[in-house]
């Protein structure tokens, strides 16, 4: 049987980080990562000449790409599908995270947003929820780890003073696109500040990089260059260039439960080789689950034994709750006048607001709008496919066209929401997920608030709000393992280690006690490097 | 992407197409120009077409079939009345020809297949700019450079 110092479950951006931070301390640590995807080809010119040709995204939900869930089942749809979906509000499984080499990573969007000062003191700001057990001044030096690492391009002055920072972006912002124009007056002039999406795409600095620059493609999903961040594209560059003998991936590799060797001590983990269908063991000096806000706690609970019933760190039953995601609202409009010529320059958004990502709002749901790219759903390639003659073109470009604003609204966890295992196996041959989750009884009225404010900046755009749909999806899950000071309130601590025993932690959105209203890609990777940090300390 | 020639001696030779195709294909693609009154350098987009085309015969090799199969479609049509006519039909389903069921469904195939998929690669190689912008989905805008200017079309006038 194998032995490792350091065993990590998820190859995504949290276990790209901490193995660099792990092993820039000690190159001969000996590092097992297991994933149970298989590699996703990335940087590939053919794939993405297939996408530009046909405009079939690669990596669409609907690509049929193994890395995703199937939908649920639908008898009335013929869906033999995966999955549970049990409670009165689906949250679609399919397209929102990425079982696969990189994680999630391989297919997110990039923005890269800090978590407010406020966002850490949820209980004590509103009665709700928990704090977290460190805040922004204690995690803003990982913070500036964390978009130095994802390569972000922002603007360092726009969140200054509340938002303070020690070090600048790495790259600076991409400056707003002409289509931000008609949003950015309507904003302004309705007093809501407005500020550059912090992205992760890799700009030009004097520091040298073997990482190629954004290229301003529009083609982000699969970016021909790998200039978004994806992990697998970081780890690989990282075992190619560095000396790391004890460093490995191993693909293909579904864990299937936790071993303990005693109540405060985990052992190892036991997983399948899904190309061979052997069951192998391998031990470690610590785990680190790092599969994502589903796997992760599916994990801790199928992980029983006469010393933990319930599944590892579940005697409270917090494993699975308090289950949470983005409810992202895509508000519809029609631009009713298109004298700028508007049309889809980039595939990524340069303007944004956190006007009413506020503490006015917290109790409330905090929200940002993101003016979309693109926002103004212009194609001169379905009109010409359709046969229309230059001139029919040209008299449509001054519109009207559709146009749309995108929100994301924070929730809080309720015990009630819960994901768990099914005993049948997804076509990865992972444990299906039971995903209880129902939307808290007031968001119907929050989602119809924010969209009078969406109105009222379509309006002074020219335009009218027409309708608008939420969608549930689970990209930003999170909460099924929140860390708690006290056992009883949650499932880990403060240094991510799970309550009760010594060497297992888990590291992922699930340790988040609540979202805010921004992604969460920046702060699960700061608390990677965190988590770093503390391990190489305490060795 | 652009060295078309960058080819380790022992590597398998890179999918071609017989000459009189790849031609056919290309003039199809430079039809793209007149038909919608492009005004870009068609001559500039040449050597990315030919890998255009390795690289979709690279990833379906039965692409050939398509390429092959259009080009005998346009001759077939163009010797019935001539060759503007033929793209006439291609492009924007003018049809002077009175086709049969079974080559009004070859059309769609080949349309579908090819020259769909040409005019997105020309609106990529930068045709876009016809109708005013500077970048568009698809086409290398380029890096965004400090203290230069984007490469794209900005806002005027929010705050910076």
């Amino acid at each position: 049987m194998k032995k490792v110092e350091t065993l990590i479950i998820g190859s995504g951006v949290v276990a790209a980080a901490l193995s660099k931070r792990l092993l820039e301390k000690n190159p001969n640590m000996s590092i097992l990562i297991l994933e149970a995807g298989s590699r996703w080809k990335t940087k590939d010119f053919g794939v993405w000449t297939d996408w530009v040709a046909t405009g079939n995204d690669p990596i669409a939900p609907n690509s049929g790409n193994p890395m995703y869930d199937h939908a649920y089942p639908d008898r009335n749809n013929y869906i033999w599908g995966e999955n549970a979906s049990v409670g009165q509000t689906q949250m679609p499984l399919e397209g929102g995270r990425a079982m696969v080499y990189g994680g999630s990573t391989v297919v997110w969007g990039g923005w890269s947003l800090r978590r407010k000062p406020e966002d850490f003191y949820l209980y004590t700001n509103t009665g709700q929820g928990l704090d977290w057990l460190f805040n922004y001044d204690e995690l803003e030096p990982y913070y500036c780890q964390s978009e130095d690492y994802l390569a972000v391009s922002g603007d360092s002055k726009d969140e200054l003073p509340v938002m303070w920072r020690s070090q600048p972006y790495p790259f600076h912002a991409f400056p707003y696109q002409l289509q931000d124009q008609p949003v950015g007056e309507a904003l302004q002039s309705l007093g809501y500040n407005y500020m550059h999406m912090p992205i992760a795409r890799r700009g030009v600095s004097n520091i040298p990089s073997r990482h190629a620059q954004c290229q301003t493609t529009g083609t982000c999903d699969y970016c021909p260059f790998g200039a978004r961040f994806a992990a697998c594209d970081y780890m690989d560059d990282f075992r190619q260039w560095n000396d790391l003998p004890n460093f490995d991936v191993r693909l293909g590799a579904v864990v299937l439960e936790l071993r303990m060797s005693s109540k405060r001590r985990v052992a190892g983990v036991t997983y399948r080789d899904t190309a061979s269908g052997e069951i192998v063991e391998v031990d470690a000096d610590r785990v680190i689950v790092a599969a994502g806000t589903l796997e992760s706690p599916k994990l801790l609970l199928r992980s029983k034994s006469r010393y933990w019933q319930n599944g590892v760190g579940n005697d409270t039953d917090n494993v699975g709750r308090y289950l949470i995601t983005h409810p992202y609202v895509l508000y519809s409009g029609e631009l009713a006048k298109n004298p700028l010529r508007l049309q889809p320059e980039m595939d990524f958004p340069t303007l944004m607001t956190r006007y009413f990502d506020s503490p006015e709002e917290q109790a409330k749901g905090k929200y940002v709008l993101v003016n979309i790219s693109p926002s103004v759903e212009l194609s001169y390639s379905s009109m010409m496919q359709a046969g229309w003659t230059r001139k029919e073109i040209d008299k449509a470009i001054p519109g009207p066209w559709p146009f749309q604003i995108h929100s994301m609204i924070e929730i809080f966890g309720e015990h009630k929401n819960h994901i768990s295992n099914l005993e049948r196996l997804s076509h990865l041959g992972m444990h299906q997920s039971r995903v209880d989750f129902t939307a808290p009884s007031t968001y119907n009225d929050r989602v119809a608030e924010v969209g009078n404010v969406v109105a009222s900046v379509m309006e002074k755009m020219g335009g009218k709000m027409t309708s608008y749909m939420t969608s549930w999806r689970c990209d930003h899950a999170a909460s099924t393992c929140r860390m708690s000071k006290d056992p009883k309130d949650g499932v880990v601590d403060g240094d991510l280690r799970v309550h009760g025993v010594d060497n297992l932690y888990v590291c992922s959105n699930a340790v988040f006690p609540n979202l805010g209203a921004i992604n969460p890609t920046v702060t699960v990777t700061a608390i990677a490097f965190r988590l770093g940090d503390h391990l190489n300390s305490a060795a | 992407m652009y060295e078309a020639k960058i080819q380790h001696p022992l590597s398998p030779p890179l999918p071609t197409l017989p000459e009189k195709i790849e031609k056919a294909m290309w003039d199809l693609f430079v039809a793209i120009g007149p038909a919608w009154e492009l005004d870009d350098d068609v001559e500039s987009y040449r050597l990315r077409f030919h890998v255009f085309l390795q690289n979709r015969l690279a990833i379906y090799p039965f692409y050939a079939a398509y390429y092959e199969a259009m080009a005998n479609f346009i001759a077939d049509l163009a010797s019935q009345k001539n060759l503007k006519a033929a793209y006439d039909l291609i492009f924007f389903g003018n049809n002077p020809y009175d086709l049969e069921y079974s080559q009004e469904l070859l059309l769609s195939v080949l349309q579908k297949h090819v020259s769909f998929e040409f005019i997105n690669f020309r609106l990529a190689c930068g045709s876009f700019r016809v109708w005013g912008a500077i970048n568009y989905i698809d086409y290398f805008g380029g890096a965004n450079l400090k203290d230069e200017p984007a490469p794209y079309r900005t806002a005027k006038g929010l705050k910076p």
